[in-house]
């Protein structure tokens, strides 16, 4: 009789490598050298952009004026996730001037064949010229929602929204469709509500308890390159140009078109 | 002066914008003529959609954006494994995989280059783009229409559609381009979708014919009677005619599975696939999830390959040959496929001959099956063998238990489909 042997081959004893800390590992590689991690299908891309104008949740960041975009984007196995952007106004007073940036990590998992549920948190920041105003603007929010057949929807929540103490919830619904290869149509519509304001009622210029923006957009692909234009807009209007946001060129809200192009590396 | 120099600009970018689109080449670039057996698909890893906090209002572009970035992960991969990409992705959530066309150099084997791509850690896997043949000698301009169908006196027609034509039931016909407006085939389709990329067509014989089997209308005064004439086609055109006459009808790995996605996610009852070739991973990932969805899939067997060829070789699959073919292998299913009347492009009708025709009749009879039966027609075919063999049309429909079979008259046919 012979002995039973393992069908196994034998291997050296793996050392322990907790999941968290591989995935730490990646991002940290992916974040310091970038050229060399890229592993196990990792996927890691920037793009940079230019346009007529920066608009967030209906507001104009810059002031109506041509801005440059930097933006990083990295995709985890895990489903982690990680985007950076950069903006930087060009049209102003023929200075480039730092607008601000927007970070974000968040996880992402499929849950059915055409649907994933996605959370994180986003810091949005703005300088001090953007803003106004010495200390800058910021505000962090965490989000959650649900995405797949080219619509998503996001909650998102914040405890200091441009003001500490302030707090807001956002939601937003955005769809997507592809006509034809290489085009597609976009729209957009957020709504946005105080939970909280220190000092109201008090204060004199208070944001609008509830507020809405949307956008529509179609946008062609060329390769690496592609071109976009979207209208906008957003409410409802403020009797004070500073009364609704923290924003310096707070006054070009309402309806706007944006044009633009970019470049993804 | 500020708002001045903003609206210069604003104009030097649109300027700018529009010198982009007349100066930078799509980047769908037209294949050279025999190039496509020098393609390879390429699997990359398909990342949940998520949040991307700069998509809405920024440069960036939401879902295009995400594309665009997937697709410069795939320019990397190419650039670093040689190799030439070619279109854009074809992202698959329902396989969690995105699929790119990479063109393998001159002077590098397709097999050699697969290896290597399939090697790098950014690629789930790489596979040759296959090609397949349909299944059915075609009929030539000068075969006369032949009267009588074979399925009228092998499987008893008429007694059939006193039991079921097929009401409801939804069949997939992924071959060349049916012609829709033929007067037999008129309503019967509910979607006509094209996924070949290159070989542009008018309405194409052997879809035509496939499609007249299954589902040409009966009682309209011209013409033939399909096996489930109130059933449903999807004309899904992933096969593409090479040539006039004979020349054989093909179609690839992408385009069958472009064509296999949309019969799945437009509930397809049963999907026709009267056609053969080599094994093909993506193919049976998506014929698997069909399958695990009840969704009936019948291919046509070719004895001249091992196996039958793919997919009939697929477990699961139901494989059909032509029943006057002297031995029917184990596992096969046997059904009327020589001198077949059937719909052609134009209006007309011709005789068809194939193993491609036998397949459609199964699928119009899994159609009748279905409106009867529901969703387990696939465990319910009734042949002369335990596993396979030429099909007892009237057993398959009424239940094994039937005591008539097939030599019902119609009024035990109509008794016994109470």
């Amino acid at each position: 009789m012979r002995p039973a042997r393992a069908v196994a081959p034998a291997r050296p004893p793996r050392s322990p490598r907790p999941a968290a800390r591989r995935v730490a590992t990646g991002l940290a590689a992916a974040l310091l050298f970038p050229s060399l991690a890229e592993p196990a299908a990792a996927q890691l891309a920037g793009s940079i952009g230019v346009q007529n104008t920066y608009r967030l949740r209906g507001y104009s960041i810059s002031g109506g004026h041509p801005v440059a975009t930097l933006d990083l984007y990295y995709d985890h196995p895990s489903g982690i996730y990680l985007n950076a952007s950069g903006l930087g106004e060009l049209g102003h007073d023929a200075n480039p001037e730092f607008l601000g940036y927007i970070v974000n990590i968040g996880y992402a998992r499929r849950v059915g064949r055409q649907l994933s549920l996605d959370g994180g948190v986003v810091r949005t920041q703005f300088s001090h010229y953007a803003a106004g105003r010495s200390a800058g603007a910021h505000y962090t929010e965490i989000y959650a929602g649900l995405a797949g057949r080219g619509l998503s929807a996001h909650l998102h929540y914040s405890p200091d929204y441009y003001r500490r103490g302030a707090s807001t919830l956002y939601g937003e619904i955005d769809g997507a469709l592809k006509p034809a290869e290489n085009w597609q149509l976009s729209a957009h519509v957020g709504l946005l509500g105080y939970l909280d304001y220190p000092g109201a009622p008090t204060i004199r210029y208070r944001p609008r308890s509830v507020q809405y923006d949307w956008r529509i957009g179609a946008a062609r692909q060329f390769g690496a390159v592609s071109l976009h234009a979207d209208v906008s807009g957003g409410g409802p209007g403020a009797a004070s140009p500073y009364r609704a946001s923290a924003y310096r060129y707070a006054r070009h809200q309402g309806t706007a078109l944006t044009v633009g192009a970019n470049w993804v590396f | 002066m500020i708002d001045a120099r903003s609206r210069v600009g604003q104009l030097v970018l649109a300027v700018l914008g529009v010198l982009a689109i007349l100066a930078i080449p799509s980047a769908r670039a037209k294949p050279a003529k025999g190039a496509a057996d020098r393609e390879i698909l390429v699997m990359l890893r398909l990342p949940p959609d998520h949040y991307r906090p700069n998509a809405a209002y920024g440069g960036s572009y939401g879902a295009g954006l995400t594309a665009s970035i997937r697709r410069r992960v795939a320019v990397r991969i190419a650039r670093r494994n040689r190799l030439e990409l070619v279109g854009n992705g074809w992202p698959m959530p329902l396989l969690g995989l995105d699929c790119y066309v990479m063109r393998v150099p001159d002077g590098t084997s397709v097999a050699a280059a697969i290896d290597r791509v399939s090697l790098d850690p950014a690629v789930s896997w790489s596979q040759p783009m296959q090609v397949y043949q349909t299944q059915g000698g075609g009929g030539t301009a000068t075969d006369p229409l032949f009267a009588t169908q074979p399925d009228a006196t092998l499987w008893h027609l008429a007694n059939l559609h006193r039991i079921a034509t097929g009401r409801g039931v939804t069949v997939a016909v992924i071959d060349s381009k049916v012609d829709i407006a033929h007067p037999d085939l008129k309503g019967q389709v509910v979607a006509s979708e094209n996924f070949v990329a290159g070989h542009p067509s008018g309405p194409e014989r052997h879809g035509t014919g496939i499609a007249g089997v299954i589902a040409a209308r009966a009682g309209n005064g011209v013409g033939i009677v399909g096996v489930a004439p109130a059933a449903r086609l999807m004309a899904l055109r992933a096969c593409w005619q090479t040539g006039p006459g004979a020349a054989p009808t093909l179609c690839d790995t992408l385009s069958l599975a472009r064509a296999m996605l949309f019969a799945i996610d437009h509930h397809a009852d049963i999907i026709n696939l009267s056609l053969a070739g080599p094994d093909d991973r993506l193919l049976e990932k998506l014929i698997g999830i069909a399958l695990d969805r009840r969704v009936a899939v019948v291919a046509a067997f070719d004895p001249k390959l091992a196996g039958g060829g793919f997919p009939a070789s697929m477990r699961g699959v139901v494989a059909v040959v032509n029943q006057d073919m002297a031995s029917i292998p184990a596992g096969v299913y046997g059904a009327p496929g020589r001198d077949v009347p059937t719909t052609q492009p134009g209006g007309k009708w011709f005789l068809v001959n194939g193993s491609s025709y036998a397949a459609a009749h199964v699928s119009g009879l899994l159609a009748l099956v279905r409106q009867r039966h529901g969703a387990d027609a696939r465990a319910m075919l009734v042949a002369a063998g335990a596993t396979g063999g030429a099909i007892d049309a009237c057993a398959t429909l009424l239940g094994a238990a039937s005591p008539c079979g097939c030599a019902c008259t119609p009024a035990e046919v109509a008794s016994a489909g109470r």
